[in-house]
């Protein structure tokens, strides 16, 4: 037995040395991938700035297709949203072909079942095997951060029309330099306005409950600064947070009534949702105390099973507005309505708008997107009308809106979607701050919400 | 004359064969499919620390991945909320995961059976739910990124070379450690605790040890993953981990700890490539796990094993020095139940 | 002369002396303890609130003993650790949804819902369960299989959409007294499950289906052999098992919103309620849900960090100290 396991180790460790010798795999293949994009003709033209038309340079022909990877979770607890993200992002192509500038776009569509582990072997198969040139993805801020930490130094443009964590494009921003946020928001952006609004609406004091989760934290925090800094107080101060996925938010609202607010702010995500709005109606809650919703509280996706006596007439503020009364909106609603037959929630209208940066982005490059900082440029100088309305990347890679405070009416055919009743125009990420003041402060935690009554 | 008979021969033959392979492979394949090895290898390791407990002890455990996600979150933590360096990081992800194994243990020492899945189910996804509570250790829903390795093996290839090599030493230690005198302790435990006792051997601390064994492996694995993904995050305790792990076990056959390595690849291969194709890879997986329960019992390694003995018996009309050999290495069963209720 | 009285004590009747002494001893305790705990708990809450809180925690409970009850009544019969509990709550409260959709009858919905269930209960016991019967651990683990494939059916069928079950319109709002409002669903659900609890305690003391039951737990080979169908009863077991599994999904998919995943979730509740209660007792399943809807609802108002651990500790403590459950029988 010793004598042939012995010869048996021999001959391994000889192989292993034949194949150290022969050179090391990694340094045969090139780290970074040669971007596909790129035509094969020498006399690439360089760039063309927006709205040049090139009548005189060649046009460009793409003998590959550009390609994109989408990731988004289409099973499991998130899938109702992931869904919509896909059903978005497929429309848009659909509607206006799969070419822009000239090249043929495509794109796969992958599933992380919400795991982000699973989603960084999908990212790693996207960017390796398929080829891709941008990344599109994905629906939790935590698996976003996982695969911005993952492609940050690799050939590619990630884009996160959805996973809004604040500090990819404030802090973290010169970390990840390949990302950008078009068609994208910041938690915290839609919530600042509504601070200020609830202020102004006459509300002194508010109760908060938001999911315990960054996402939460940082929506919290947007409306404890500038609720607090109008002068208003927050209830108690040791605000409530209830843990992601909680299925039983009664014992919530039940606490939330002892407070005696005059308003309550809530952001909640995926089924606690329904959860959190059914106990607010059936403890009574609906008639005595005025409820103010994050954004995700209160949109489409997450409310088209709640009867409608539990949202009808409920306040939050958005970027996105179903009933917002602009073409670019309204062609795109009816789109996905009469294509899936229900009204679009804002991952829907998020993915579209991506699509939508990436077609009109590719066309201002002229097919050639291959240096990836380039692009990135270009597509911060777009000024789009998006679904969501006009849409301008700052300097930070992340959109300025105009935010809508919404209400949740019955439309004409039963249906209920968000109108919009006032409008907070070119809000960006640190608004009503400048950048400079804004970042001064840590990014919102548990432990920072920005309450400036200390 | 033959030292080896002939199953061992062709056993070897396969292993260093496969081996061979392990080590030409980033010659072969591109990064994705390194990539994918890598987690198969480590997977596999999972999957054999389970059947250590399952195959030998005659233990099912469902919180397994609990014990693999407490060592990676002493990693995490340690990498990303101390920073402290690789070694720091590595000592407290094995301490972390070893004394999870212990707590989880001391629990569960006194029961056995269903009672000893439906606690370790429990437990495992007890440690899910903490991590998603204590937001300032484990960063909650978040999970800690920025775990980086040494750079030495920064590189895909080079850390798949280690993931194999550590791999590798695992399974022999796995090896030996079943085939010591405390292996045969463990499999007298399984086959009846009242004889173990009046032989003077304390059947729930025997438990304990081999929970403790297995839970090292678990953890080696956890800790070998969070640095293949330089991330961690709550999912990685949920029973569906738990429970793969499992499939994956009985898939390649539980009591042969090849067999957990195998299973582990072809659930791997479901779980990355056939997931693109089929929406419903879910649904496969729960109907491979019934398939296997009802038909299948001894997995893919037992069923070939089986039918190679019978090859051999129908081939040879004796010759001592072959069969004697042969028979010794029938694999375990998931249906042999002690005959004690507990 | 005292040796000859020691040796004429039968041994048997000094262990059991001794149990109840110890039983005696630790039920004291927990007493004393419980009443600690409540005098703390009031401490940190209004009475009002207290109040609240208990209903809430009740409320939860209630939906727990549904699910558990079915869960040990198959255990305690047939051994049977069916996993796919979790699974059947979960596609029961989504055939209910579907139900309401259609016909806006609740009663009906609960009914058509659980006798799905049913059906799905008697396929696994008679084509999945019946080749391994006997065989404990591959059954366990066919039954996780089972969840896996009726977890992603379901997800295929209904979406992933948070679904609420739609709830009649008498039983939506508060009902108040005073200026005390209680959810009207919740109590609903509450004394639902007070009704059936008795129901089943009736069936299992008072009939002779509930004696027969009783006696094929102790010994089912006398049972058989005294003509009785043990096989038929088993399969009824099981039935009823998953009818008061598919039943529970409905009735708490009225205030806890269905999703995929949620049968894992409730299923590690249920494991709770039984591990406390004891596996195969059916006053143990009621303790248990009683303990652990309280213990989630008070600790999610004082303790919102450790609401987990808080149901980790009873349980450890139970695991070693008494493995068997607090109401569950030696072995």
């Amino acid at each position: 037995m010793t004598k042939r396991l012995v010869r048996a180790v021999a001959l391994m460790a000889v192989l292993a040395l034949v194949l150290v010798a022969c050179g090391t795999p990694g340094g045969d293949e090139t780290t970074t991938t040669a971007a596909p994009g790129t035509t094969a003709a020498p006399g690439t033209t360089a760039t063309t700035a927006v709205g040049e038309t090139t009548t005189t340079e060649a046009m460009v022909e793409c003998t590959e297709p550009i390609k994109i990877g989408l990731l988004q979770p289409l099973t499991g607890g998130l899938a109702a949203s992931g869904g919509d993200a896909k059903d978005g992002f497929e429309l848009y192509w659909e509607t206006f072909g799969q070419e822009a500038g000239g090249c043929e776009i495509d794109f796969e569509v992958v599933d992380t079942a919400g795991n982000p582990d699973t989603a960084l072997q999908l990212v790693d198969e996207l960017v390796d095997n398929y080829g891709a040139d941008i990344i599109v993805g994905e629906l939790l801020a935590n698996v976003t951060l996982a695969l911005a930490d993952r492609l940050k130094d690799k050939d590619v443009i990630f884009m996160s029309p959805i996973g809004s964590a604040d500090d990819l494009t404030q802090r973290d921003r010169d970390l990840y330099p390949n990302f950008t946020r078009a068609g994208g928001w910041t938690s915290s952006q839609t919530s600042h306005v509504l601070g200020q609004w609830a202020y102004d609406e006459g509300y002194r004091t508010v109760a908060t409950i938001c999911t315990d989760y960054a996402f939460g934290h940082e929506m919290c925090g947007g409306f404890v600064q500038t609720f607090t800094e109008a002068g208003g107080t927050v209830v108690p101060a040791q605000q409530l947070w209830n843990p992601l996925g909680s299925t039983d938010l009664g014992t919530y609202v039940t606490q939330l009534q002892g407070f005696a607010p005059d308003a309550v702010f809530s952001l909640q995500v995926g089924a606690s949702v329904s959860d959190f709005l059914s106990n607010w109606s059936n403890f009574g809650l609906m008639d005595e105390i005025p409820l103010i919703g994050g954004e995700v509280l209160l949109d489409i996706s997450n409310v088209r099973n709640v009867p409608p006596e539990q949202v009808l007439g409920l306040i939050s503020s958005g970027h996105w507005a179903e009933g917002l009364d602009k073409p670019a909106t309204q062609e795109f609603v009816d789109a996905f309505d009469a294509a899936f037959g229900r009204i679009p929630s804002y991952y829907a209208a998020a993915t579209w708008t991506a699509a939508q940066y990436i077609a009109e982005t590719v066309a201002a490059m002229n097919g050639d997107i291959s240096d990836r900082f380039a692009t990135l440029d270009v597509m911060k100088g777009l000024q789009l009308d998006t679904p969501f309305g006009p849409s301008v990347l700052d300097d930070y890679g992340n959109p300025v809106y105009d935010i809508y405070i919404r209400q949740v009416v019955e439309r004409g055919d039963g249906r209920l979607w968000n109108e919009v009743i006032k409008t907070y125009e070119n809000v960006d990420q640190f608004w009503p701050k400048t950048a400079e003041e804004y970042l001064q402060q840590p990014v919102y935690s548990r432990d920072f919400q920005g309450n400036a009554g200390g | 004359m033959r030292l080896l008979s002939l199953t061992a021969r062709v056993k070897l033959g396969l292993l260093v064969a496969a081996i061979g392979i392990g080590i030409a492979a980033p010659y072969l394949f591109g990064s994705f499919i390194v990539g994918l090895l890598s987690l198969a290898l480590i997977a596999g390791l999972f999957a054999m620390s389970i059947d250590l407990l399952a195959g030998y002890a005659g233990l099912v455990t469902l919180g397994q991945a609990g014990i693999s996600a407490t060592a990676a979150y002493g990693v995490g933590y340690m990498a990303n909320k101390v920073g402290a360096g690789i070694p720091a990081q590595v000592l407290v992800g094995i301490a972390a995961g070893l004394v999870a194994s212990a707590i989880f243990a001391a629990m569960a020492m006194r029961t056995g059976g269903v009672y000893f899945i439906m606690i370790t189910l429990a437990q495992g996804m007890i440690v899910w739910g903490l991590s998603i509570r204590l937001y300032k250790i484990t960063g909650a829903e978040n999970g800690l990124t920025g775990i980086e390795r040494p750079s030495a093996i920064s590189e895909y290839w080079q850390y798949y070379y280690f993931v194999l090599a550590v791999v590798l030493v695992c399974s022999f230690l796995l090896f030996i450690a079943v085939r010591s005198p405390f292996g045969s302790s463990i499999k007298g435990i399984r086959e009846s605790e009242s004889r173990m006792r009046m032989l003077g051997y304390n059947p729930a601390l025997q438990k304990v040890y081999v929970f403790m064994v297995s839970g090292f492996f678990a953890s080696v694995a956890g800790i070998l993953l969070v640095y293949l993904n330089g991330f961690i995050s709550p999912f990685a305790a949920y029973i569906s981990a738990s429970a793969i792990g499992v499939l994956e076990a009985i898939l390649g056959g539980i009591g042969t700890l090849i067999g957990p390595m195998i299973g582990a690849f072809i659930i791997v291969y479901i779980q990355n490539i056939v997931s693109t194709n089929l929406e419903r890879w879910p649904t496969l997986l729960g109907l491979i796990f019934i398939v296997v329960i009802l038909f299948a019992r001894q997995g893919l390694v037992g069923a070939v094993s089986t039918g190679w003995h019978r090859w051999l018996e129908r081939r040879e009309r004796v010759g001592p020095g072959d069969s004697a050999g042969d028979v010794a290495d029938r694999p375990g069963d998931l249906s042999l139940e002690s005959s004690e209720p507990r | 002369m005292a040796e000859l009285v020691t040796e004429a004590i039968p041994r048997e009747a000094v262990i059991r002396a001794q149990q109840r002494r110890r039983r005696l001893i630790y039920t004291a305790a927990g007493i004393v303890a419980f009443a600690l705990l409540v005098w703390w708990i009031l401490g940190k809450m209004s009475l009002r609130s207290f109040w609240l809180q208990s209903l809430n925690g009740l409320s939860f409970g209630a939906v727990l003993f549904f699910l558990a009850s079915g869960f040990t009544l198959i255990f305690g019969l047939m051994r049977i650790t069916n996993l796919a509990h979790g699974g059947f709550y979960l596609v029961g409260g989504y055939m209910g949804f579907s139900v309401m959709k259609w016909t806006g009858n609740f009663a009906l919905a609960l009914f058509a819902a659980a006798l799905g269930i049913t059906v799905v209960g008697l396929f696994t016991e008679r084509i999945l369960l019946r080749p391994i019967r006997g065989l404990e651990k591959p059954e366990v683990l066919l039954t996780i299989g089972l969840t896996f494939v009726l977890g992603d059916l379901s997800l295929a069928v209904w979406g992933g959409d948070p679904t609420p079950v739609p709830v009649p319109g008498f039983l939506q709002g508060p009902l108040r007294i005073g200026d005390f409002a209680y959810p009207r669903y919740r109590l609903f659900v509450l004394v639902c499950a007070i009704v059936v609890a008795i129901v089943l305690f009736y069936i299992e003391r008072r009939t002779r289906l509930g004696a027969i039951v009783r006696a094929g737990v102790d010994d089912r080979e006398t049972v058989a052999a005294l003509g009785i169908n043990i096989k038929a009863v088993f399969t009824g077991v099981f039935m009823f098992g998953a009818f008061l599994a598919g039943f529970a999904g409905v009735i708490g998919g009225g205030f806890l919103t269905l999703l995929p995943g949620q049968d894992f979730e409730i299923l590690l509740f249920g494991l709770v309620v039984v591990i406390l209660g004891g596996l195969g007792s059916l006053p143990g399943a009621v303790l248990g849900a009683v303990m652990v809807g309280l213990i989630d609802s008070f600790a999610k108002a004082l303790v919102p960090e450790l609401s987990f651990f808080t149901l980790f500790a009873p349980m450890a403590l139970v695991l070693v100290l008494r493995p068997q459950g607090l109401l569950g029988k030696e072995e």
